[in-house]
């Protein structure tokens, strides 16, 4: 099943009808930036069905891992960066899983590409960046583990 | 007659008894005078260092007291005590007697291995002994440094730098050294490493200079390099400087070699920049500015410590100075990480000379190498640090990924003038996208320089250069040489450094003088030794958390806008160390005699030169007859003849590098592993 909705707590349905009425206008292609930077005001959150796991960028792909995400407005590519996918305690995910997308949509040589923060799946959330869009490596994730930081 | 026998011996017997009960009472009644004290002290020739094989300049003088008054005539032994890489001297002889004055001396001849050790003075009598502490140096030291991404067995590819120091004969035989190798906290420690003498050695191409140097840490640090030997590339731009970057497979990285021509005394105002990664593995670098005024530091620095930056933090540390180290080895204890907490950052540093430090942070949890050069004599920078000037920016490897290069030309600059502008024309990629490409005039921004901290600046609100819009200038000594600091006859002497200070990227990179450029290329018509450091997309190695990067140094000439590399040898340039496979997929390696072509367009007005794909950078066969051939987006920005930087700008790699011009004789000069080296050139200024 392919749907895409904002965070809720309410039933489905009704997120899937308020999905359909923000999701859209919130992530335009024409919003995207091309500045690196990552402009946290301008986060979102979306949700999805995994329809392809990329450990490799495809070719035209910015670096690192991606997720093809079906949702509502279309296909999305999210960059996941470069350990999204790696070390202990990393995101896995498999095609047809429903998953939850925070980040910003950015342009990419002349694509779309939504810049992935974290991930909620599994009933996790794994975060790929920091605030700033700076990565998270594995050894990261295992120091933050270690000295109960969150990221 | 008998009587008076009889009289004389009972007198005889009484006075027996009476000296008897005499010594009998004095015996019991009367303390014996108690042993004098005899103390000895090491009085002067402490503290001395000697080149190997030389006697010590000044004795090693003992002086003996009996009771606090010179002993004469006492006999004092002399024993070297041997540092544990077997360095010690031969003394003159084993023993000495004490003159009136209560002196006993020697002379002591430094044996064959550098380092530092003791000699202990023992006087007859005495229960403790004396101790002089004495150190062996080689003639020839180089130190080097360099930051990459290393194959941790544990953590996968992550960020690791290494600075050292390293000693020479004058034949070109590695007599010892030492380096702080840090990864922060991934499985290998520091300090400190010990380089021994068995198991290291370099080998130099004196008409190419290209070479290898073989590190042995082996007995002290097994983890690092391969099994504790590590293997670096090398190329001689001269007799006293090289590139550098690991080749062996464990890690890849760049860095510099450079003759070391002091090894105390760093007293004087510096700038700095320093890059790495903090306790919580992210990555995070430094920039700032200090005065050393015997070991006291006070300075301003900024700090973006993923993504966050924090300036103007203030500055108050400690320099502990070198010590008895005979490699120019010394600590700064007092910085902090104003991000996390404050928490101590313990920094070691290796002097190349007396504007030039090679820094890294020893911690066990973070880690960050880099440099700190001096500001000289100047007692004030203004606007004119800048004048027209090329600029080389590259991230961390454990960052964002980019690189950037261009020219900048100051605008309405007057001494005395603290802020000002400036235009230009710049390269930058960001992790594969190219978001600035050498567009005349297309480069615009601010700058200024604080008027109560020396050198310490700013350049705001720029734009035309992708997503960098602010970094932090430093400025360093207009007669200094940031990249090859021993070579002052050059034209790119100064100006300053610089740190990304925006929130996607921590890069940090130099700024130095452009001169005038040939509009014909002619410019270039010289031998180069290049090297890079290069951010890569598509690394396949190891499986399931491939890393990043690759390194390369060689040798080439242009002519006419045409590059080839050299092809003598061995070793052949180029060497390229490609641990995490870039140039065939699945298969990590380090190629040597790689051959690198291509025909440069003539450059335009700012000095900026690029491939054509019709002629492009292209590198390869890469591994042989039958390898790969990569064609590279290359564009070159000029600073003068002496000094071009270069940077990639492809889908899949980016990369920051030089082209240094050679002196051809100079490098014959070098002769390592080859003769003797010229009697001015080997022995260093102290």
């Amino acid at each position: 099943m392919r749907h895409s909705r904002f965070i809720s707590s309410i039933p489905l349905i009704a997120g899937l009808l308020t999905g359909l009425l923000f999701a859209i206008p919130v992530v335009p292609l024409n919003a995207a930036d091309s500045d690196s930077r990552y402009d946290v005001s301008k986060e979102v959150t979306l949700s999805g069905t995994v329809s392809s796991v990329l450990h490799k960028p495809a070719p035209g792909m910015i670096w690192g891992s991606h997720l093809m995400v079906e949702t509502v407005s279309g296909r999305l590519d999210a960059s996941l960066g470069r350990f999204g996918l790696e070390g202990k305690g990393a995101l896995s995910v498999t095609p047809g899983q429903q998953i939850e997308l925070t980040g910003v949509m950015k342009a990419v040589r002349d694509k779309e590409v939504f810049v992935v923060r974290s991930v909620r799946a599994n009933g996790k959330t794994f975060t790929m960046r920091n605030e700033h869009a700076i990565e998270v490596s594995p050894l990261v994730r295992e120091r933050a583990a270690e000295k109960g930081v969150t990221l | 007659m008998n009587r008076n026998f009889t009289s004389i011996l009972v007198l005889i017997l009484v006075c027996l008894v009476f000296g008897f009960l005499t010594g009998c009472s004095s015996s019991s009644s009367t303390t014996p005078p108690p042993p004098p004290i005899i103390a000895i002290a090491a009085t002067s020739g402490s503290g001395q260092k000697a080149n190997v094989g030389d006697a010590f300049t000044n004795m090693l003088v003992a002086t003996v007291t009996s009771n606090g008054t010179a002993a004469s005539g006492v006999t004092v032994t002399f024993t070297p005590v041997a540092g544990p890489a077997g360095q010690s001297c031969t003394p003159s002889a084993t023993t000495a007697t004490t003159a009136s004055d209560g002196t006993a001396s020697i002379t002591c001849t430094a044996n064959s291995t550098p380092g530092g050790y003791s000699v202990t003075a023992a006087a007859t009598g005495a229960t403790a002994t004396a101790s002089f502490t004495e150190g062996n140096t080689a003639p020839r030291v180089f130190v080097f440094y360099v930051n990459g991404l290393e194959n941790s067995a544990s953590e996968g590819p992550v960020y690791y730098g290494v600075a050292g120091a390293v000693g020479f004969d004058l034949s070109g035989n590695v007599l010892g050294g030492e380096q702080d190798y840090n990864d922060g906290q991934n499985g290998f420690t520091s300090p400190v490493d010990t380089i021994t003498a068995t198991g290291s050695s370099m080998t130099v191409n004196p008409t190419t200079g290209t070479g290898t140097l073989v590190l042995d840490v082996s007995a002290s640090n097994p983890n690092v390099g391969v099994a504790g030997i590590e293997t670096f590339a090398v190329q001689f731009i001269n007799a006293s400087h090289a590139l550098i970057t690991q080749f062996d497979g464990s890690a890849t990285s760049s860095g510099s070699l450079d003759l070391q021509t002091a090894t105390s005394a760093v007293d004087g105002n510096f700038a700095f920049t320093l890059s790495g990664i903090d306790i919580l593995g992210f990555p995070f670098a430094y920039g700032g500015v200090f005065s050393n005024t015997s070991g006291t530091i006070h300075g301003t620095y900024d700090e973006n410590d993923a993504g966050k930056a924090l300036v103007g933090n203030p500055l108050t540390a400690t320099d502990n100075g070198v010590g008895a180290d005979v490699y120019g080895r010394g600590s700064i204890t007092g910085f902090t990480d104003p991000n996390h907490g404050n928490e101590a950052i313990s920094l070691v540093y290796y002097i190349v000379g007396p504007e030039v430090l090679r820094i890294i942070d020893v911690d066990a949890d973070d880690t960050m190498a880099g440099s700190a050069y001096g500001q000289g004599s100047a007692t004030s920078f203004d606007s004119t640090v800048l004048s027209t000037d090329v600029f080389g920016i590259l991230d961390n490897t454990e960052d964002q990924l980019f690189a950037a290069a261009g020219q900048l030309v100051a605008a309405n600059t007057a001494v005395g003038t603290l802020s000002a502008t400036f235009t230009g024309e710049g390269d930058d990629d960001e992790v594969g996208t190219v978001m600035a490409s050498g567009t005349p005039g297309g480069v615009a921004g601010n700058y200024s320089f604080s008027s109560t901290m020396l050198g310490y600046g700013s350049m705001t609100d720029i734009t035309g250069l992708g997503s960098i819009h602010t970094l932090g200038l430093y400025a360093t000594d207009p007669k200094l040489n940031l990249l090859d600091p021993n070579n002052t006859t050059a034209a790119n002497l100064g100006a300053a450094l610089v740190l990304e200070l925006d929130d996607f990227a921590q890069g940090t990179g130099i700024v130095v003088p452009q001169g005038t450029i040939a509009s014909d290329g002619s410019d270039l018509n010289h031998s180069y030794g290049f090297g890079a450091q290069a951010f890569i997309g598509n690394g396949s190695w190891p499986t399931g958390g491939a890393g990043w990067e690759f390194d390369f140094v060689g040798q080439g000439t242009f002519a006419s806008l045409v590059f080839t590399t050299g092809t003598g040898g061995p070793p052949t340039p180029v060497e390229i160390s490609d641990p995490y496979a870039f140039f065939v997929s699945g298969t990590p390696d380090e190629y040597t005699a790689v051959p690198i072509a291509g025909t440069a367009a003539a450059p335009d007005a700012a000095g900026r030169y690029a491939f054509p794909s019709a002629t492009p950078y292209a590198v390869g066969p890469v591994g042989g007859a039958g390898g790969p051939t990569v064609d590279f987006t290359v564009v070159l920005y000029e600073s003068g003849p002496g000094l071009v930087f270069s940077i990639d700008e492809d889908a899949n790699s980016q990369w920051l590098g030089t082209f240094q011009e050679q002196s051809a004789g100079s490098l014959k000069a070098m002769h390592v592993k080859r003769g003797p080296l010229v009697k001015s050139h080997a022995k260093p200024k102290r």
